[in-house]
């Protein structure tokens, strides 16, 4: 199991939902991580990543109608691993998209820690 | 020379004499009238004397002069060919000569000529020398005309008989080609009127098939009006061309007072003053009925292909049109010709033309091909999609012809295809969504919850607050909220309506599904607390909620809206602590609406403000 708390890893939340935001975040503080934001829109979430640039980000794909894929981008071009936390399937995702780690809605503790240690081991070995 | 060819009878013995006279007497006496007359004349006698000798020598032609006893007069050297005469055999009887000429009944002839005084025509042969001759044998007519002995003339006939019998087998053989081909054959004489028209024809042959083909039986002798008196006029006229140019003529053409259609060859044969033509032709009824047949048949096809909604269109090789439907012109404009070979490319949408070349690439290899593409279209400019198949079409022997394709548009079926499966995705992004949420609900509920009776009572409510929202924004075509109606609803489930403890009032507003779930469930939150602990509890109290809508301070618009309770006589207790509700006003409507929240607990109740930027396209409706 991955050990945020040694690390002292930050993560960046962007989900526009309150209180789906505020309960990542919980669960987020609860496993030791560091949360920034929680933001609910592209621009805040940019602004989050220019500001100081986490270590790994967790992303809702539609942001009250936006999509978040600037966000993403932003993120692959500074090499910060990432994943989408979403309702949507791979399949109504943009191609480049689809290969990012993805969990569905609603998730569970247990799949958000697991996808996490899984984020960070392959952020290790590259 | 012409041995003893004047024959010693009364009629040259004057002529004798005065040869035997000497010339020196007429020198020395003067000549009488009657010597001068007599010498003149044996002069002319000589001349021709010698004439015919030469002649006869020269002619080649065996002749023998015979007497009324058959005894030889005179021969030319030509007779000693057919008879072994010698100058000595002269006085003989000719039938006492040997010769290899088989001629038994040259004295019966001699006798019938002598008799008749006409001429005996007879062939004689000689087996020996293969030769043959025409003989013929005339009466010897005197100076007095009379007759006295026959000529007796040999014509040597062997060439011209081989050439009668090589022309007869000739003649055999076309005869027999005539009679057995499968074509029918006949000549005719072409009649004309005054003018030199062309009026008639005559039939002088026709071979076997000639029936078979126009149905005509024993047509020799017989004019074609006899035969077919309505016969089109032009084939007259055709044929009288023919008769008077000699120049030979191939068509075809209907006879339609026979039902047939013939397939001809004309041409002039003997004298042209004979106007006869030759007719070599042949029923093509059959084979024009067929043609007929087949073009009736490409013309339904033709209205068929013209008929359907697809465009249509012809190929060879790797793409190369060669004809386009009229329906492709009519959708993009471009011409029929403007669209052969790669012309069509034009039309596609440019990012599509390499996925129309790579199809044609892989066409013959796969026998054919199923793809998608673009077109523009004449009317507006703008592409459409179509399916496009093509099809090969293969010979006997399998390879390929042509391609024939259809275009079908599937424009409105890709649109439908996209939206629905936009559809799909909103639908599972807003399920999980709304799971995630009344998860997240639950999970606060269950923290500010005393008991499992109130934790029961609170997820309820909020639960069926959600579902509330969620009826009215599904209840619109484009997801709008209407806000009085929101708020109503909510009250009305919890049994508040219209009296003098509410009013609810304020310009018709559009909220989008985001705020009018937030927006719903924060006025459940007030409307609950209301009951237990505020306005609505006890019978003084009243809540006014009011709304307008302003323009902001950074443009666009902005919607105030306030909750206002009065006379409640004590201070609530719940909203003061870290509940749902004030967590819900206080945080998430910021959060989620970028709205500016107030919540106070005054003297007299609660009051809530609410101010929320509107999204565009959302706001006061008409």
């Amino acid at each position: 199991m991955f050990d945020a708390a040694r690390s002292a890893r930050r993560v960046l939340v962007v989900e526009d939902e309150y209180f789906i935001a505020t309960d990542l975040q919980r669960e987020l503080q609860a496993n030791g991580w560091d949360v920034a934001g929680p933001v609910g829109s592209v621009a805040a979430a940019l602004q989050v990543i220019a500001d100081g640039p986490p270590d790994v980000a967790i992303l809702d794909v539609n942001l009250d109608g936006s999509r978040s894929y600037a966000i993403a981008d932003r993120l692959l071009s500074l090499s910060i691993p990432f994943m989408f936390v979403t309702g949507y399937d791979d399949w109504a995702l943009p191609m480049p998209y689809r290969r990012a780690l993805r969990i569905t809605k609603p998730c569970t503790s247990d799949a958000l820690r697991a996808a996490l240690a899984q984020l960070c081991k392959i952020e290790v070995k590259a | 020379m012409l041995r003893g060819l004047m024959p010693d009878d009364e009629n040259s013995k004057g002529y004798a004499r005065e040869r035997a006279r000497p010339r020196g007497m007429t020198a020395a006496l003067p000549p009488t009238t009657a010597e001068v007359a007599l010498a003149r004349r044996v002069e002319a006698l000589e001349r021709d004397n010698s004439d015919l000798t030469n002649l006869l020598d020269s002619s080649r032609i065996a002749t023998i002069l015979l007497d009324d006893a058959l005894r030889i007069r005179s021969f030319t050297p030509a007779a000693t060919e057919i008879f072994r005469l010698l100058k000595s055999d002269i006085g003989r009887p000719l039938d006492a000569i040997s010769s290899d000429a088989a001629y038994p009944e040259l004295r019966n002839d001699v006798g019938a000529v002598r008799k008749s005084r006409l001429p005996v025509e007879r062939r004689v042969s000689d087996a020996v020398a293969g030769r043959h001759y025409a003989v013929r044998v005339l009466p010897y007519r005197g100076i007095d005309d009379r007759v006295s002995g026959s000529v007796v003339i040999f014509t040597d006939v062997t060439a011209i008989q081989a050439a009668e019998a090589a022309l007869r087998e000739s003649e055999e053989s076309y005869r027999l080609l005539f009679e057995s081909i499968d074509e029918g054959f006949s000549v005719i004489e072409v009649m004309f009127d005054d003018a030199e028209r062309a009026v008639d024809y005559r039939f002088l042959s026709t071979n076997p098939a000639f029936a078979r083909h126009t149905g005509l039986e024993n047509a020799v002798g017989k004019t074609i009006s006899e035969l077919v008196p309505d016969l089109d006029p032009h084939w007259f006229e055709i044929y009288g061309r023919i008769a008077l140019t000699g120049q030979s003529e191939r068509f075809e053409d209907e006879a339609r007072a026979l039902g047939r259609w013939y397939d001809v060859f004309a041409f002039r044969v003997g004298e042209p003053a004979q106007r006869k033509v030759a007719i070599l032709f042949r029923d093509v009824r059959e084979r024009k009925e067929m043609e007929q047949a087949l073009r009736e048949a490409e013309r339904r096809q033709q209205l068929l292909i013209e008929g359907i909604p697809q465009l249509v269109w012809r190929a060879i090789g790797r793409g190369a049109w060669t004809w386009a439907s009229p329906q492709w012109t009519g959708y993009t404009g471009q011409s029929d010709s403007d669209s052969h070979g790669l012309g069509w490319i034009d039309m596609l949408h440019p990012e599509d033309r390499a996925v129309a070349r790579a199809a044609w690439a892989a066409a013959e290899e796969q026998g054919g091909f199923d793809v998608e593409y673009r077109v523009r279209n004449v009317a507006d400019g703008g592409y459409r999609w179509f399916r496009t198949r093509a099809t090969p079409v293969r010979d006997a022997g399998g390879a390929i012809i042509e391609w024939l394709g259809t275009s079908t548009d599937i424009d409105d079926l890709r649109r439908l295809q996209t939206r629905q499966e936009l559809l799909v995705a909103e639908l599972q992004h807003r399920v999980r969504n709304m799971l995630s949420l009344v998860r997240s609900v639950f999970s606060r509920t269950v923290e500010t919850a005393t008991d499992l009776d109130a934790l029961g009572d609170h997820f309820r409510g909020r639960l069926d607050a959600l579902a509330r929202s969620q009826v009215i924004v599904t209840r619109s075509a484009d997801g709008v909220v209407d806000l009085e109606e929101l708020i109503r609803d909510e009250l009305l489930s919890v049994g508040v309506g219209d009296g003098p403890k509410l009013s609810v009032g304020g310009p018709r507003v559009a909220l989008d599904s985001a705020a009018a779930e937030s927006i719903g469930l924060a006025i459940h939150e007030l409307t609950t607390n209301a009951i237990k602990y505020g306005a609505l509890k006890g019978a003084e109290g009243r809540v006014e909620i009011s709304w307008s809508l302003n323009m902001g301070e950074r443009g666009g618009r902005i919607l105030n809206l306030e909750w206002l309770e009065q006379g409640v006589p004590m201070v609530p207790l719940s909203p003061t602590r870290r509940g749902f509700g004030r967590e819900l006003i206080e945080q998430a409507l910021p959060y989620r609406l970028g709205a500016q929240t107030r919540l106070e607990f005054r003297g007299g109740g609660i009051r809530c403000t609410v101010v929320l930027p509107m999204a565009e396209g959302s706001g006061e409706q008409e």
